[in-house]
C-alpha cells in the first residue's frame, strides 16, 4: 500500500542541527546508592550463592569472593552482568536450592544497576546507534514510496546480515562491492523505467523450425518443402504499430526457375518472393506490415510452384524445393516516446508548473533529495547534485535526462543508503543529545512502517512540532494497515522465526498431512493473529494464551476445529475442548513445526524457543567437546520402544548436560501433545504421552493447557520484559546493553499500566531514552 | 602467411571431444598475440561427497570414488572411466582436508573449499579463496579478472554458499548461473546506452567519494568505520568500472552462439552442465579470463538438488549421498558428474595453444569438501593439466588425514601467481604434483 506524497516544502533554512544538549555528565550517580555492598549485598550472596560460587567453590568458573577489595569486585562488570541476568531471570540459584525473596532479588538488581553499572535514572545513557544501511525490505519500500509506485528492485540483492535476531542492525549490515554495484545498477534501471526519454526499441520475436506448424499435414516443425505445401508461425504483437517480417529461406532451382514463396499474414498483407538464394546460403526476404496489439496473426509461408523433372540434363536443376529456416518479426518500428509514467508525473509535480527551466530543475532536485535523504538539503549539497543535471545538459541531454542523472546521484548517495544521525559532538561519549526531529521521524517511520517518513511526518519535523504531536503521530501510524503489515512481516517474522517456516521440510512419509498449502496456512494463522494484535491494539499477553485464532477450513480440519468452511481465513473463537488444546503462539502449528525435526518433535528445540524468545533466558550453547547422542523417531531399550521423552531423560543422566536441559526439556514435554507439524496427539508410538513437568522456577503443569496457564500466571513479567527488549532492539537497530536495562524495565512497566496493550508498548519504546536520545561514540572502543 | 598451428581448428575440437555440439566460430584467435604461454586456473566443486564402499567390499571398484593403490599403478574405479583416457594428464589426490573445518558436520563445503578458513563458529574469519588470490596476478590482462559460476547463482547464504569465490575481505563473490547472461557478458555487443551508463557511473563514483569524505568529518568513530566499509566497496567498484572503460574499446571476441544451448537451465542437468562447461572453455580459449570457478551444485534444497534426474533418478542428490550400503545409484550419479567434467577436460586438451594444448596452460582443480557426506576429511580431488606451469600427472597421491589442503594451494600459488610460502593455514607445500 502506498501513501500519497504531495509536495511539501523542506526549507533550506532549517539545516542547522537542532540538537539540545541535555546532560553533559554521566557516569556519576547523582545521589548516593540506597544499598551498601557490605551490609546489603554480601550477606545475600553469602547465604544463597557461596555454596557454589564462594568459599573455595568456583562452579562454572564464577567466584564471588576472591577479589582483593570490594572496589575491585564492584569494578568487575562482566561478573555482575552475569549475576544480574541470573537474578533478574530467576535462573539462579537453581530450583532445588534455597531461593532469595523477591525483595532480595530486587535489591540486588537495583544495587548492580546503581553501583556497578553506574546507571542514573535521571541521566540515562541512551547508547548510540551505528549508521544503518537500508535493508532489502526497507530499500524496496522506500523507493516505492518515493516514486509512489510499487517497486521491488532489491529482489536481487544478497540476503541481509542479521544480528540480535534481526536484519536491521547497523553494526552488522555490511555493504559489499557487489551490493554497491547493484545500487548503481538498480537505481539506473529504476529511473529508466520511470523517466522514459526514448521510444522503446522494437521487440524481436524469433521463430525457428520448432515453432513451425505445417498446413495440411506437411511441414510441421520443418521449413523444408519439396512439393506444394505451407507452414505457419503464430505472432502475438506486443503493441500496435508497424512490424518488419523477415523470412530466412533458401531454394533449390528446378528447371529455369527458383521457388516462389507466398507469405500471407492472416487477415492482412500478402507478399510473393522468388527465393533465389541457394539452400546452402539462405537469404533474407522481408516486408513491413502493421499489426494490432494482442491480436494474434498466423503468418503463412507457401511453396507455390513445385517442379520435378528427374530427366533434366542438369542434375542440379531436377527438383525445385523451398527451405524456410527462420522467421523474425521485429516491431513496432514507429513507437512514439510514451507519455510520462505516474512516477514521472509525481517527480515533475515537485515543482510548480510554469517555472523557468533552471528554477524548475533546481526545485525538483532539491525536493526529491530532501525526501530521499529524509531531511533538508544544504545549499552545498544541492549544488553537488545539480552538477549532474548540468553535466547531462551540457552534453546535449534533455531536461528529463538531466533530472534522471541527478536523481540517480541522490539514490546512490550514502545519505540515502544509510540512515545517519548527525550530532554536534559525534566523538564525545559524555555528550547526550536529543536526536533532531528529522531523525526522530525517520526512526519512527522505519520502526512502524519499514519505510521512509511520509509527507506528514516530514512536515511535522520541518515545523519542529513532531515531539509535541508525537502521541498523535504514533496513533496515526499504528492504526494504518501498513503498521500491522510491516511489524508482522519484519518484527514478528524475525522475532518468532516465522521466516524459517519457508525452509522447514517435514518428512512426508511421517507426516502425510504436510503440504505446501498447509505450510502457507500455518504462516497465515500466526501472521494474521499478530497483525490483529497490532491493528486492534490487543494485549500482548494474548500471544501467550488467547481464546481466539484465525483459521481456514484446511487448517481447522487439521486442528480438529469444526464448522470452519472455505479457503478464507476467519476469526474463530476457541472454547471447550478446542480451547484446552489451542490458544496463543506456542500452540500454533507454525511455531510447533519450525521447532521440530523433519521426522519427530524436539522437546529441546521447543523448550529453547520458549526460553529464548518468550522468557528472554536462553540457555548457553552446549559445551564444546561433548558427544551429543542422537535421538531417533523410534528407539528401543531392552527390547522396549521408548518415547522421545524417555530417550531425553536418559540423556540427562549426563551431568554436564543436565543443568540446561532441566530448563529446556520440561517445557518441550508440556508440548508433546503436538506432533512434528503441530497436529494434536494423545500417544506416541502407541505409548501414552507423559506431558507433565515443571519450570526451572518450580511451577508444575500437566499438558499444554496448564503450561499456558503457568506462563500467564507466573511469567507475564518475564514475557513482557523480553518482548520489550526485542521490540526496542528492532526499533533501534542495535542490540540492547546493560545500560538499557532501566529503559526496558520502564517500557515493561508502562505496558503493564496500559493494560498490556500493544500500542502502549510501542509508545513506551518511542518515548524511551534510547529512542529519543543519543550520545557520542567512545573515541576509544571499549 | 600460413597460419600457425595453434590457429583454432574447429574440426579437431569436434572430432576429439565426442561432444556433438557445433562449436561457435572463434574469430578472435589471431596468430600474432603474445607468445608467452598463459597461466590459468579453474576451481570446480561438486556437492555432498562420494560413495565409499569398504576396501574389501565386492563393489569397491564398481561404486567407489577413490582409486585403489598408490602411485603410477593405481586402479581407478568404474565411475572414472570417462576421464581415464586422460590418465597421463590427471592426478587423483586423497587424504587432504582443511584442518579448521574437519569437525564440521553439515553441508558447508562450498563456503571453505577454496578458502581453508576457520568458519566453524563464526563467519568472521572467512578469507580469500585461492582463485581470487591467483586472480590478483593472473587477472590483470583480461577483460574479466575472474569468472565465477555456479548452478545456483548469487551467493545464497552463509554456510550454504552458492559461490566458491571470496574476496580479500572474505566476502562472497556472486556467481553467474545463467548461460545466456554469461555469454552476453563475455561476447555480447555493448549497447550505446551501456556505454553511456558506464561513463555516468564514473562521475557518480567520483561524487560519492567526495561526498562521503565530507560526511565522514561529521560522524563518530563507529559510524566512520561503517562509512569506510562503504567507501572500500565504492573504490572497488571504481576499479572495476575503470577496467570496463579500458576494455570498452577492445572488441569482444566474435562467437556464434549457434549450438550452445544458452537457454538451458538446471531442470535439464545434462544440457545445463554441458553449456556451462562449454562457456567456461570458451572463456579460457578466448582469453576473456584466466581464472574461473564453477560450483556445479549448491548443498541446499532446490533445483540443483534434483540433478540425479539426468540419469533417470527421482531422488535428490542429498538423499542419494546419505545411502549407507547400496551405492549403485549414487555411483551412477557421481559417474554422470564425472563424465561432464571429463568432457570439459578433454575439450581443453583438444584446443591447441602454442605447441601444446589449452589444458597444458590451465591447472584444473576439482573435488568436494567431504569424503562421505558429513565427513569433512579426505576430500576427493582430481588435479588436471597445467603441464606448462610445472605440474606432472599420472598418479594417485595418497596423504594421511592430517595434511592441510592449503599445502596444495601454496604449491599452486607458487607455480601460478608468484612466490608464496603461505596460504590460509598451510604448513608446507606439496611438491609431488610437480614434475
Amino acid at each position: 500500500m502506498l501513501h500519497s506524497r504531495r509536495l511539501i516544502q523542506i526549507g533550506l533554512g532549517t539545516v542547522a542541527l537542532a540538537c539540545i544538549a541535555i546532560a553533559v555528565s554521566r557516569g556519576v550517580a547523582s545521589s548516593e546508592s540506597r544499598y551498601s555492598y557490605e551490609t546489603d549485598i554480601e550477606p545475600v550472596l553469602a547465604q544463597y550463592c557461596y555454596d557454589c560460587h564462594g568459599e573455595g567453590m568456583d562452579k562454572g568458573g564464577i567466584v564471588l569472593d576472591e577479589h582483593f577489595s570490594s572496589a575491585e569486585l564492584i569494578a568487575d562488570r562482566r561478573l555482575w552482568e552475569n549475576v544480574y541476568h541470573n537474578m533478574e531471570g530467576h535462573l539462579m540459584p537453581p530450583g532445588d536450592k534455597a531461593q532469595p525473596s523477591d525483595e532480595e532479588r530486587a535489591k540486588m538488581v537495583a544495587w548492580i544497576e546503581r553501583d556497578v553499572f553506574e546507571l542514573d535514572a535521571e541521566n540515562p545513557d541512551p547508547g548510540r546507534v551505528t549508521l544503518r544501511r537500508l535493508n532489502r525490505e526497507e530499500y524496496n519500500n522506500t523507493v516505492s514510496d518515493l516514486f509512489a509506485t510499487q517497486l521491488t528492485p532489491a529482489e536481487g540483492f544478497a540476503e541481509d546480515d542479521s544480528g540480535y535476531g534481526f536484519d536491521n542492525i547497523g553494526d552488522v549490515l555490511s555493504l559489499s562491492p557487489d551490493l554497491f554495484e547493484r545500487y548503481l545498477k538498480v537505481s539506473g534501471e529504476l529511473l529508466d523505467t520511470i523517466i522514459v526519454t526514448k521510444a522503446p526499441l522494437p521487440q524481436v520475436m524469433d521463430f525457428t523450425e520448432d515453432d513451425f506448424r505445417g498446413v495440411g499435414g506437411f511441414g510441421d516443425r520443418t521449413g523444408g518443402m519439396s512439393s506444394t505445401a505451407a507452414t505457419q508461425v503464430k505472432v502475438t504483437p506486443p503493441a500496435d504499430g508497424e512490424y518488419e517480417i523477415t523470412i530466412v529461406a533458401g531454394g533449390d532451382q528446378g528447371g529455369e526457375f527458383w521457388p516462389n514463396m507466398r507469405v500471407e499474414v492472416e487477415q492482412g498483407a500478402t507478399k510473393e518472393f522468388t527465393v533465389d538464394a541457394p539452400r546452402a546460403s539462405a537469404g533474407e526476404y522481408l516486408f513491413k506490415t502493421s499489426l494490432k496489439k494482442g491480436q494474434s496473426r498466423k503468418v503463412q509461408m507457401s511453396f507455390t510452384n513445385d517442379f520435378y523433372d528427374p530427366k533434366n540434363k542438369d542434375p542440379e536443376k531436377r527438383d525445385r524445393n523451398l527451405w524456410v529456416y527462420n522467421v523474425r518479426v521485429r516491431g513496432p518500428l514507429d513507437q512514439p516516446v510514451p507519455p510520462p509514467t505516474r512516477a514521472h508525473q509525481r517527480i515533475l509535480s515537485l515543482a510548480p508548473k510554469g517555472l523557468p527551466e533552471e528554477e524548475r530543475s533546481t526545485t525538483i532536485i532539491k525536493q526529491f533529495a530532501g525526501e530521499a535523504w529524509r531531511r533538508p538539503v544544504s545549499e552545498e549539497e544541492l549544488k553537488r547534485v545539480l552538477s549532474f543535471y548540468q553535466q547531462a545538459r551540457d552534453a546535449g541531454g534533455s531536461f528529463d535526462l538531466g533530472i534522471k542523472r541527478a536523481l540517480q546521484a541522490v539514490l546512490v548517495s550514502p545519505k540515502f543508503l544509510f540512515r545517519g544521525e548527525m550530532q554536534p559532538s559525534p566523538d564525545n561519549p559524555e555528550a547526550v543529545h536529543e536526536i533532531d526531529e528529522f531523525s526522530l521521524a525517520t526512526r519512527l517511520s522505519y520502526f512502524l512502517w519499514s519505510t521512509t517518513p511520509d509527507e506528514e511526518l516530514l512536515a511535522e519535523a520541518n515545523a519542529g512540532t513532531l515531539r509535541k504531536n508525537l502521541d498523535e503521530q504514533i496513533n496515526r501510524l499504528l492504526t494504518h494497515p501498513r503498521a500491522a503489515d510491516a511489524l508482522t512481516k519484519n518484527f514478528a517474522g524475525q522475532w518468532l522465526q516465522l521466516r524459517n517456516l519457508r525452509l522447514a521440510a517435514p518428512d512426508k512419509k511421517t507426516f502425510p498431512q504436510w503440504s505446501g498449502e498447509l505450510r502457507n496456512d500455518m504462516l497465515e494463522e500466526t501472521e494474521t493473529f499478530f497483525a490483529t494484535m497490532v491493528q486492534e491494539n490487543r494485549p500482548v499477553l494474548e500471544l501467550l494464551d488467547a481464546d481466539y485464532t484465525w483459521l481456514n477450513e484446511r487448517l481447522a480440519t487439521f486442528y480438529g476445529v469444526p464448522n470452519v468452511k472455505g479457503d478464507q481465513f476467519q476469526r474463530v473463537s476457541l472454547n471447550g475442548k478446542v480451547k484446552e488444546q489451542r490458544g496463543g503462539l506456542i500452540t500454533h502449528a507454525s511455531i510447533l513445526t519450525i521447532t521440530s525435526n523433519p521426522t519427530r518433535t524436539s522437546a529441546v528445540n521447543r523448550g529453547n524457543f520458549v526460553l529464548e524468545n518468550f522468557l528472554g533466558t536462553p540457555p548457553p550453547p552446549p559445551p564444546e567437546g561433548v558427544d551429543i547422542p542422537p535421538l531417533e523417531a523410534s528407539a528401543k531399550k531392552d527390547g522396549k520402544t521408548l518415547t522421545l521423552r524417555q530417550q531425553l531423560e536418559a540423556h540427562r543422566e549426563k551431568k554436564i548436560c543436565a543443568s540446561c536441559h532441566a530448563r529446556m526439556d520440561p517445557i518441550g514435554f508440556g508440548l508433546e501433545n503436538f506432533d512434528g507439524i503441530g497436529a494434536w496427539r494423545d500417544e506416541e508410538n502407541g505409548l501414552q504421552l507423559d506431558t507433565s513437568g515443571s519450570l526451572y522456577t518450580g511451577e508444575s503443569f500437566n499438558g499444554p493447557a496448564e503450561l499456558r496457564e503457568v506462563f500467564v500466571e507466573a511469567k507475564t513479567g518475564a514475557f513482557v520484559r523480553n518482548m520489550a527488549d526485542k521490540l526496542l532492539t528492532y526499533s533501534l537497530g542495535r542490540g540492547t546493553e546493560y545500560y538499557d536495562k532501566p529503559a526496558v524495565r520502564e517500557i515493561a512497566k508502562k505496558t503493564a499500566e496500559g493494560d498490556f496493550r500493544f500500542h502502549a508498548m510501542v509508545k513506551a519504546v518511542v518515548n524511551s531514552a534510547p529512542f529519543q536520545l543519543r550520545r557520542g561514540d567512545s573515541a576509544v572502543a571499549e | 602467411m600460413k597460419p600457425k598451428s595453434w590457429h583454432l581448428n574447429r574440426r579437431t575440437i569436434l572430432k576429439s571431444t565426442g561432444v556433438y555440439l557445433a562449436l561457435p566460430w572463434l574469430e578472435g584467435m589471431s596468430a600474432d598475440k603474445q607468445a608467452e604461454p598463459k597461466q590459468r586456473f579453474v576451481g570446480g566443486y561438486f556437492a555432498y561427497g562420494v560413495p565409499m564402499p569398504k576396501d574389501d567390499a565386492a563393489d569397491r571398484m564398481d561404486h567407489g570414488w577413490f582409486p585403489v593403490g598408490e602411485g603410477k599403478n593405481y586402479r581407478a574405479p568404474a565411475m572414472h572411466q570417462s576421464i581415464m583416457p586422460m590418465r597421463e594428464k590427471i592426478t587423483f589426490l586423497s587424504g587432504l582436508s582443511h584442518p579448521a573445518m574437519r569437525s564440521t558436520s553439515s553441508h558447508k563445503g562450498a563456503d571453505y573449499f577454496l578458502t581453508g578458513a576457520d568458519i566453524l563458529k563464526t563467519y568472521e574469519k572467512q578469507s580469500i579463496s585461492i582463485d581470487q588470490h591467483l586472480a590478483q596476478t593472473l587477472g590483470a590482462d583480461t577483460r574479466f579478472q575472474s569468472l565465477v559460476m555456479s548452478s545456483f547463482g548469487g551467493v545464497n547464504r552463509p554456510y550454504r554458499s552458492s559461490t566458491l569465490s571470496f574476496d580479500r575481505s572474505g566476502r562472497p563473490i556472486p556467481s553467474q548461473n545463467k548461460p545466456s547472461e554469461i555469454f552476453r557478458r563475455m561476447f555480447g555487443s555493448v549497447s550505446e546506452s551501456e556505454k553511456n551508463a558506464l561513463a555516468s557511473r564514473g562521475s557518480i563514483i567520483d561524487e560519492i567519494l567526495d561526498e562521503a569524505n565530507d560526511l565522514n568529518r561529521r560522524l563518530g568513530v563507529e559510524d566512520q568505520r561503517k562509512m569506510d566499509e562503504y567507501l572500500t566497496s565504492v573504490r572497488e567498484v571504481e576499479l572495476l568500472t575503470e577496467r570496463s572503460v579500458k576494455w570498452q574499446s577492445t572488441p569482444k571476441p566474435k562467437i556464434d552462439p549457434t549450438g550452445l544451448e544458452l537457454e538451458a537451465d538446471p531442470t535439464t542437468p545434462r544440457e545445463y552442465l554441458t553449456v556451462m562447461y562449454n562457456l567456461l572453455a570458451l572463456a579460457l580459449q578466448t582469453d576473456t579470463t584466466r581464472v574461473a570457478t564453477f560450483q556445479t551444485a549448491c548443498e541446499e534444497a532446490g533445483l540443483t538438488d534434483q540433478f540425479p534426474s539426468a540419469v533417470g533418478m527421482a531422488y535428490s542428490s542429498h538423499k542419494l549421498s546419505h545411502e549407507k550400503s547400496n551405492y549403485a545409484d549414487v555411483a551412477q550419479y557421481i559417474g554422470f558428474l564425472n563424465e561432464m567434467y571429463a568432457d570439459f577436460i578433454k575439450k581443453l586438451d583438444s584446443i591447441q595453444e602454442g605447441n601444446s594444448s589449452l589444458l597444458d596452460n590451465t591447472l584444473c582443480f576439482y573435488g568436494c569438501a567431504t569424503s562421505k557426506t558429513h565427513k569433512a576429511i579426505n576430500y576427493p580431488i582430481i588435479l588436471s593439466g597445467g603441464k606448462n606451469m610445472g605440474f606432472s600427472h599420472g598418479s594417485h597421491l595418497k596423504y594421511s588425514d592430517d595434511v592441510p589442503l592449503s599445502n596444495l594451494f601454496v604449491t599452486i600459488a607458487n607455480q601460478l601467481g608468484g612466490p608464496s610460502n603461505q596460504f590460509s593455514d598451510s604448513t608446507a607445500d606439496i611438491s609431488e604434483v610437480l614434475g
